[in-house]
This record gives C-alpha cells, structure tokens and sequence, in this order.
C-alpha cells in the first residue's frame, strides 16, 4: 500500500515539475529559473538508472566471503569475551575462505 | 464605505510571497551550491572501520547521504534566521499589509523551501548511491535501488527536518530582532542546560521526541503542531510592533 502511495507521490513529483517549469515566472531571473526546475529532474533521473543497474555486477562469491568474515569475526569476538581465542584451525579455515 | 478593492488576507498574503519568492529566489541556488559540497565531500565516505587478525584485516568504508542532510539543515536554519533581517522584513511594508500578513508569506515561503529541500536531499542521496555504484566496481551493494517506501518515508521526514529547522531560525532570528538580550539569555540557557549534567538528560528527551520516533505518521504530526505553536508564538509575539523597528 505504501509502495502504491509511492509510485504516487513519484508521479505527483513529474506533475510537479511540470507545474514548476510552467510557474517558473515567479523566479526573477532566468539562469535561477532553469537551475530549480532542472536540478531536481537531473536528480530524479538517477531513481530509474538505479532501477536500470544490472544485478550482475553484485559480487556474489565477494559476497559470500565478506559474510563469512563477518561470522569469524563474530566467533572471535565470542571466544575473546570468554577468555577462549579459536584454534589455530579454524583461523586457518578463514584463511581459505578468504 | 465600499472601495474599488476589497483586499482580503488570503490575496495579500498570496502576493507578498509570490514578490518575496521572486526577490529571494537566491535562497534556491544557495541550497544547490550547499548540497553540492556537501555531495562532494561525501563521495570520500562518511565514515569507515576497521578490524584485523593475523593476515586478516577487513576494512569498510560507509557512503550515506547524512552530511547531505546535515549541510541542508544548517542551510534551513540560516535562511529562517536571514529572512527576519530588518531590510527583508521592511520591503512587506511597500504593500497593504499587517504583521500577521508578513508572517504568513514568510512562513509559507520558508514551508515551499523546506518542501523543496525534502524533494532533492533524497534524490541527491540515491544519486550518491548510482554513483558510488559506478565508481566502486568491486563495491558490493545488496540494495542498489531504493524501495518506494524508503522513497516517500526520505522525503517526508527530510521536508518536516528542513521545516522544522527553518522554523527554529525564525523564530531564533525574531527573537534576536525583538531583543538581542532575551536572544543571547535563551541561546545561554540552552546551552547551559545542554552541558549541565542535570539537565542535559532532559535536554536529550526533547531532542528524541523527534529523531526517536518510528512512526512517519506520528513524526508528521509532532513536526506540524510544533510548526503551528512556535508560528503563532512568534506571531502573538511581535504582533503588536509598531510598523518599522
């Protein structure tokens, strides 16, 4: 339902725009006319490209690897809080995952 | 008595911010140029952290469109204060106009700023994300795009920071104008209570009134009854001034 409102409100955005370039007398002078009217349609442009950006260049195998870090990490961590630091093989296990 | 004009405070004010939105229209490129500094400065990332172990050392380097919003806020706060400077507040006066007229038009002016401010600050954040994206070809990001929620949430949040902001300069800068003692006393004893640890808690329950709350609706609403007390505040307050002080 939000997402609806969303497309909405982005819809209500080009509409706006739209009024604005049509309003834009209220701006004195010219330069400043096209700059608010141009600055958030340049900026409004960039939600459809990040929509456009291929999932491929996601590194899933970097990915992967950074998840696994961040659970060795977190086991150190455990071990450290416990007075118990991981043995030699496991660290050497991360190492291969890495 | 009948006149050949009839002047009503809706057209008045109408008028006085159409001329005051063509007269003040700098404030528009002022908020670019503070948004473009700001976008540059983030582009290094606003913050990293580092761990290591062994061979093993991991370092992430975090992009958010926080200095973004920082930079806006402090530009709403500067434009409130400006607009209550004595040659801005004087030229209301080449129209028919009262008190209560001026500060409408002002404050819609600032409301259409703030709005304005709530559109770009989002949208110059997800252009953050698209570039860092293509800078970053190794970079990894689960959530490229944004939601349309997080869309419409960004904005309505950014649109009720800026106005809320805006109106603290207002009211900051009418207080200074009515009197620079009252100002200076208030400012002091905002910062003292701030750093007394006494107080400071209390201080910090204000403040997450509005940066705790989980609910957009409910922030919304906080943010527009604050609007509406400090306004009428600010106007019960130097409604009675003469016409030019």
């Amino acid at each position: 339902m939000i997402s609806f409102f969303a497309i909405l409100l982005f819809l209500g955005g080009i509409w706006g725009l739209i009024w604005l370039s049509r309003e834009s007398y209220l701006f004195r002078r010219r330069l400043i006319r096209y700059l608010v009217v141009a600055y958030p349609a340049l900026l409004l442009l960039s939600v459809p490209l990040l929509y456009l950006a291929p999932e491929a260049k996601i590194d899933i195998d970097r990915q992967e690897a950074v998840i696994q870090m961040q659970e060795s990490s977190s086991i150190f961590k455990q071990a450290i809080q416990q007075g118990q630091l991981p043995s030699d093989k496991e660290i050497l296990g991360w190492r291969q995952v890495l | 008595m009948m006149y050949l004009t009839e002047p009503n405070l809706k057209s008045v004010v109408w008028k006085q911010y159409v001329c005051k939105l063509k007269s003040l229209s700098g404030i528009f490129p002022s908020l670019m140029v503070v948004q473009v500094l700001s976008f540059a400065l983030s582009l290094g990332g606003t913050g990293s952290s580092g761990t290591g172990y062994g061979g093993v050392s991991i370092h992430v380097r975090y992009f958010s469109g926080e200095l973004i919003s920082q930079f806006t806020f402090w530009w709403a706060i500067i434009v409130g204060f400006w607009l209550t400077i004595k040659n801005y507040r004087e030229t209301d006066f080449f129209f028919v106009t009262n008190r209560l007229a001026s500060h409408l038009s002002t404050i819609v002016l600032l409301l259409t700023a703030s709005l304005y401010a709530g559109i770009t600050v989002p949208l110059l954040g997800f252009f953050l994300r698209l570039v860092v994206y293509w800078r970053n070809m190794n970079v990894i990001l689960n959530d490229v795009a944004p939601s349309p929620d997080e869309l419409l949430m960004s904005l309505l949040v950014t649109a009720g920071y800026a106005a809320l902001f805006s109106c603290l300069g207002y009211a900051a800068g009418m207080l200074f104008q009515l009197s620079e003692v009252m100002f200076s006393i208030l400012l002091g004893t905002y910062i003292g209570l701030s750093f007394t640890p006494a107080t400071s808690e209390f201080i910090q329950n204000v403040h997450r009134f509005y940066n705790a709350e989980s609910s957009v609706l409910l922030f919304t609403m906080k943010v527009a009854l604050t609007l509406c007390l400090v306004y009428a505040f600010i106007i019960f307050l130097t409604n009675r001034l003469e016409v030019r002080r």
